[in-house]
Parts: C-alpha cells; sequence; structure tokens
C-alpha cells in the first residue's frame, strides 16, 4: 500500500516535470508563412483579404471595359492614364495607395495602357530635372516642357455602411473607382466592389 | 428568500455539516484577489490644474504600475491618451486612446468566471468595459491629435467611427434596460424604471461639429451640409441633453468665405468630466447581521467657466458659445448602468448576508446537537469566530466599482470667425458667471492657413 503510494507520488512528479519542459520548451512567438490567397480574418476590419478581391475585380472590370479600344482606335495610339487618389471615407484607418498600386501595376503589365508619374510623385521627378538643367551635364540632362499630358485620371473611394446590435455587426465596404477623361470630364469607366461581413463578437469568454 | 435559504441548509444537515465554511473559505480567497489598493492623484490633479500638462503627463506615465494594478489598463489608457493630447503629443495620445478602444472593444466579451465572481465578490474582479462617454470622446479626441497631425482625412476616419459607436448606443440601452428589468424580475425585484432621457444620446453634437468643419475646409461639402443637419438634429431631438441654445456660429459655419479670408474655429475644453464615489447603506438582515450595500454615484466636478472670450491679435474678439456638455451626457448615460449595478449589488450583499446566517444557524445546531458541553462550546466558539469573520470580510468584500477616466474636459464652447491667412497670437479668457477671470491661455504666433482647416484648441482645468 505505502510503496504504490510512493510510486503515484513520483508519477505525479514525473508529469508535472514533464508539463512544465513542454511548457518552457514553447516559445512564445510563432510565425507560420502562409499562402497570399489564403483568407484570415482576426477582427473583422479591413485586410489583406479585402484588398485582394476588391483590386481583382476593380482592375478585372476596368480593363474589360471598352475604353481602350475605343481611346486607340479614335487616337491611334495608347491612352495615357494618371492615377489619382482613392479616397477614404470609412470608418477605419486603410491604406488606399495599395489599390492604386494594383491599377497601376495592372494598366502597364496590359501593354495597352500608358501611366504617367501621380501628384505625390510628380513633384519629386520635377525637382530632379529642374536640379539636371544645372548640376547634369548637357548631354545627359533632360529637356523640360517634355511630361506626356494624361488622357484620363483614375480616383476612387472606400465607404463603409455598418449596422450592428449588441455583438453582431454587418459591415460593407463599398469601393468604387472611375475613369474620368480629363479633357471633357467624361466618365468612360465606373466601377464599384462591395465586400460584405458579418461580424460576430461573444458577449462571454471562459 | 432567507428563511428558505436557511430552512434548506437544516434539511441538508447530517453529513454536510462544514460545507458552509468552506464556501467561506472559498469566498475569502476570491475576495482577497478582488482586493485593491487606491490610486493618488493628488500630484497628476495639482499640476494639471497649474496647466502643466507636460509634467503631469510624465507623473501619469510613473504611476503606470499604480494604473495597472488598481485601475486597469484602460483607465490608464485613457487618462495618459487625454494628458498627452493637453500636453500636444499627438501621436503618444493616439497610442494610448487606440490601446483603450482596442481593450474596450476586447473587454466587451466577458470572462464568464469574472462575471460569476461578480455576483460573489464584487464587480472589481471583472474587467473595466468603460462608460460610453469614454468610448466616444476618446475617438473625439483622436480625431484632433489627427487634425494637429495634419491628417484630415484620419481625423474624419475617426469622427465617423465615433459617430458608429453613438448609433450603437440606443441599441445598447434597449438590451440594457432588458437586463435589468430580466435579472429584477428573477430574483423577484421590482421592475426597473428609467427616465427616458438616459435613452436619450445618441447624437453628438461637437462630433458633428469637427466633421462638419473638417468636412468644408477638405471641399467636401456634402458631408459638410450632412454633418451640420445632425448638429441641428442632436440639438432638437436631445433637449434634456442639449438644453441651452444651438451656438451662433455654428448656424453661419456654411456661409460662403470671402475669397481673401479664412475661415478659424476655435474649441474650448472647460473642467472636468464626473467621477465615481461609493455610497454605502446598511440594511438589518438579521440580529447583529447587516448587508452592506456599496453603490457606485458620479459626482459632478462641473466647470466653474460659464463664458470664453477669445481676443485674436488682429483687434477682433469673439465669445464662444457652449455647444456640448459632455458631463452632462457622461452622468445621463450612466444612469441606465445604474438600475443594473443596483439590482446585482442588492441581491450579491442581501446572499452574503445570507450566508453569513447559514453560518450562525449552522453553528447553532452543531453547538445543540453535540454530545458533551466542551465540544458544545468548541462549537460555539469556532461557529462565532468564523461568523465574525463572515460579517467582516462580507463587509470589505462589498466594494463598489469606481473605475473611471479622469481627464475627459466637462464642457466644449465653440466659435468661428473670418480671418485673413496669416501669423496671430491668440488669448483664449475663462470667465465664471460673475465674470471673473479664471484662466487665461495665450498661444503664440499661429498660422492660420487658406488651404486647409483652421482649428484652434484651449483647455482650461478649471
Amino acid at each position: 500500500m505505502k510503496i504504490c503510494k510512493k510510486k503515484s507520488i513520483a508519477l505525479l512528479c514525473i508529469l508535472v516535470l514533464m508539463l512544465v519542459a513542454l511548457v518552457s520548451c514553447t516559445s512564445a512567438i510563432n510565425v507560420d508563412r502562409i499562402g497570399a490567397d489564403t483568407d484570415i480574418d482576426l477582427s473583422g476590419n479591413w485586410n489583406d483579404t479585402d484588398i485582394r478581391i476588391v483590386a481583382e475585380a476593380l482592375v478585372g472590370d476596368s480593363l474589360k471595359a471598352s475604353w481602350i479600344e475605343q481611346f486607340r482606335i479614335r487616337n491611334g495610339r495608347d491612352p495615357v492614364v494618371i492615377i489619382g487618389r482613392i479616397l477614404n471615407r470609412s470608418s477605419e484607418h486603410i491604406d488606399t495607395s495599395i489599390l492604386s498600386k494594383r491599377f497601376e501595376l495592372a494598366f502597364i503589365n496590359t501593354g495597352r495602357v500608358q501611366l504617367v508619374a501621380d501628384v505625390d510623385f510628380r513633384e519629386t521627378v520635377r525637382e530632379e530635372r529642374e536640379e539636371q538643367q544645372y548640376f547634369a551635364s548637357e548631354e545627359s540632362a533632360k529637356a523640360l516642357g517634355k511630361e506626356i499630358g494624361a488622357d484620363f485620371l483614375l480616383q476612387g473611394a472606400v465607404r463603409t455602411n455598418i449596422d450592428q446590435v449588441s455583438g453582431t455587426a454587418v459591415r460593407t465596404y463599398y469601393v468604387s473607382a472611375e475613369l474620368i477623361d480629363i479633357e471633357t470630364s467624361r466618365k468612360v469607366w465606373v466601377g464599384e466592389e462591395t465586400v460584405r461581413k458579418l461580424i460576430k463578437q461573444s458577449k462571454y469568454r471562459l | 428568500m432567507l428563511d428558505t435559504v436557511m430552512k434548506e441548509t437544516n434539511t441538508d444537515f447530517n453529513g454536510r455539516t462544514w460545507k458552509p465554511y468552506l464556501l467561506l473559505l472559498v469566498y475569502i480567497v476570491l475576495f482577497s484577489l478582488s482586493c485593491s489598493s487606491t490610486l493618488n492623484l493628488r500630484t497628476v490633479d495639482s499640476l494639471y490644474q497649474s496647466s502643466d500638462y507636460q509634467r503631469a503627463f510624465t507623473e501619469i506615465e510613473n504611476l503606470e504600475k499604480v494604473f495597472l494594478k488598481t485601475q486597469g489598463p484602460l483607465v490608464y489608457a485613457l487618462d495618459a491618451g487625454l494628458m498627452a493630447h493637453f500636453a500636444g503629443h499627438w501621436d503618444e495620445s493616439n497610442m494610448f486612446l487606440t490601446n483603450a478602444e482596442r481593450i474596450i472593444r476586447e473587454n466587451f466579451t466577458e470572462s464568464v468566471t469574472a462575471n460569476i465572481a461578480t455576483f460573489l465578490v464584487n464587480d472589481n474582479v471583472r474587467d473595466y468595459q468603460g462608460e460610453d462617454y469614454e468610448d466616444i470622446y476618446a475617438n473625439i479626441f483622436k480625431a484632433l491629435n489627427y487634425y494637429h497631425l495634419g491628417q484630415f482625412e484620419s481625423s474624419r476616419v475617426e469622427l465617423r467611427r465615433s459617430t458608429e459607436k453613438q448609433a450603437l448606443l440606443k441599441s445598447k440601452y434597449e438590451r440594457l434596460l432588458q437586463s435589468a428589468n430580466k435579472l429584477a424580475s428573477e430574483k423577484g425585484q421590482p421592475e426597473v424604471s428609467v427616465e427616458p432621457i438616459s435613452i436619450e444620446f445618441s447624437n453628438s453634437a461637437l462630433s458633428n461639429y469637427l466633421q462638419m468643419i473638417i468636412a468644408r475646409d477638405t471641399n467636401d461639402y456634402v458631408d459638410a451640409l450632412f454633418s451640420y443637419n445632425q448638429i441641428e438634429e442632436a440639438f432638437s431631438r436631445q433637449p434634456g441633453l442639449y438644453d441651452f441654445p444651438i451656438p451662433i456660429s455654428v448656424m453661419k459655419e456654411l456661409d460662403p468665405i470671402p475669397t481673401s479670408e479664412v475661415r478659424l474655429n476655435t474649441i474650448a475644453f472647460s473642467g472636468l468630466a464626473p467621477v465615481k464615489m461609493e455610497r454605502i447603506t446598511h440594511i438589518e438582515v438579521s440580529p447583529y447581521n447587516y448587508a452592506k450595500i456599496a453603490l457606485p454615484v458620479m459626482i459632478d466636478r462641473s466647470s466653474q467657466v460659464s463664458a470664453v472670450e477669445v481676443r485674436i491679435s488682429n483687434g477682433i474678439s469673439i465669445e464662444l458659445q457652449l455647444l456640448e456638455n459632455i458631463a452632462k451626457i457622461a452622468l445621463e448615460t450612466f444612469k441606465l448602468h445604474v438600475q443594473y449595478i443596483e439590482t446585482k449589488t442588492w441581491i450579491r450583499s442581501l446572499l452574503k448576508s445570507a450566508g453569513t446566517a447559514i453560518i450562525d444557524s449552522t453553528t447553532n445546531r452543531l453547538s445543540e446537537d453535540a454530545e458533551t458541553e466542551e465540544l458544545s462550546q468548541l462549537y460555539s466558539l469556532v461557529g462565532g469566530v468564523l461568523g465574525l469573520i463572515s460579517r467582516i470580510s462580507n463587509y470589505a468584500s462589498e466594494q463598489a466599482d469606481i473605475r473611471i477616466s479622469h481627464y475627459f474636459p466637462a464642457k466644449a464652447w465653440v466659435g468661428g470667425v473670418n480671418i485673413r491667412p496669416g501669423i496671430y497670437d491668440v488669448e483664449f479668457i475663462y470667465k465664471d458667471s460673475r465674470g471673473k477671470i479664471v484662466h487665461v491661455e495665450q498661444i503664440s504666433r499661429m498660422r492660420f492657413y487658406a488651404d486647409r482647416p483652421n482649428i484652434l484648441e484651449s483647455i482650461c482645468p478649471y
């Protein structure tokens, strides 16, 4: 009886030691590489999955539309586009420049659209060109007044609507983009993509 | 109810006699976990009142450990965030207030065990979820931080988030009222009655005012007009909270501005929002056995300021008008929580006193049934000591949850004037009801721009 009790205590001690060893072996930070197309939602806020869904839909839609072909037929050359701002009119801090970059990337990769530097970068390019007039050699300095004027301006906005009761919310993102003919202010393409999320937060946890 | 409990204990007496004492032990352990020391903010208050916001902020940071131990991370984040704002540390203020917002969101999900413990010990055993007004005004101060950082789009994001939270309030209050009534009916208490004013707040005029100005000055007239209409709606639909006239300057905010001029908007905050104090009453449950009812009450620390004048170095002087009584909103929105807290406190306190009554009754029974006189005296002595411990721990454990942030202002005053762009010195003069100057803030060499919003903010600690 006494030996049996001692054995039980020894077994219990071993188990406790194993548990301690197991816990101490676990790293506080654990990182796993995951695919870019894996959907992971943690907080319910705007995330990479939303960017991917919206960018794929809007960029694809804009390239499918007939504005490129119509322009080429009328003018015999590729249209020149300037990427304007995608405004954040939502209730979340969203970096909309990621969406702008996706448009830029897709337009250039088609080989049918030319892009000029957007407002944020244009000033830097102009400053560099002006400085070249003084500091670069005559043959390598780039000439002034040779910028290509854009034919179209792309701009957009992200808006949100939320309907919530207690721990349940339906959050809808409306992402719109439009291409405007700079000369005539005519809209040649308008697209909108909606992302709708049902977010539930439990009232109790263990 | 007490009789029923006692009767059940007597029936179960055989074989389970020591159960009440074991329960007492468990309860004392729980209570010891809920004990907390107090937070002394005298130095911070004194620095704040002398407008030394930088040192007050440093002092709060120095008190971080005490804050976390006594008030929890939310109160620390709110107090540090507000003081950082007053000290002009916009980025740091945003960091603290963002953290506060995250904690409020996370604490919406309550721990089941902590929630059960609130029925046994007190409300301090669960994480502080923040008052509604703290959640809403945290976003408003974040919006001001982003404004000062020149990030107007982010500022509007914060204001929209505040609006979303305001919209949620109404349904939240209805749910809380249902919970209080359900709890009351389950425990045989009368139904909770709430003044309609408490469920009125769902639209902040201050939040809409800031949205209107920033939208107007960033050429979004549709949003500016929408926000203007919302200000009018806040005053007309919430007369209990906005029992003063809509500022005249607000009605002129969307008028055309002469081409050579810009619109300067001034916001002055005065006083401090209410804090919570503990109010104690005693109810006799049985002989020498009292139930302690400790309830949190909000104490108004309202502002001494009755008028604010702004003098600009170009000779223009404007009188600011009250736009929002934050203190009143804090007091009113707390009313409904009080109903729920009161119901729960009464139930808990009576249950604790019933526990003491059970110990007394068990002791008497053991003493009566003892085989010898010595054993009977021993039972009486041990039971008496345990009964005393039970009374002391009941009394000490019944503490009101008085956690709340300390530095939200009580009132917001606004004004607007058209001036030529340029650099000016501006003086904010705060006066009491007799016209006596209580505080002056001088802001030197402020530049007002033609192509961006121009909001000048001032704070009066009184």
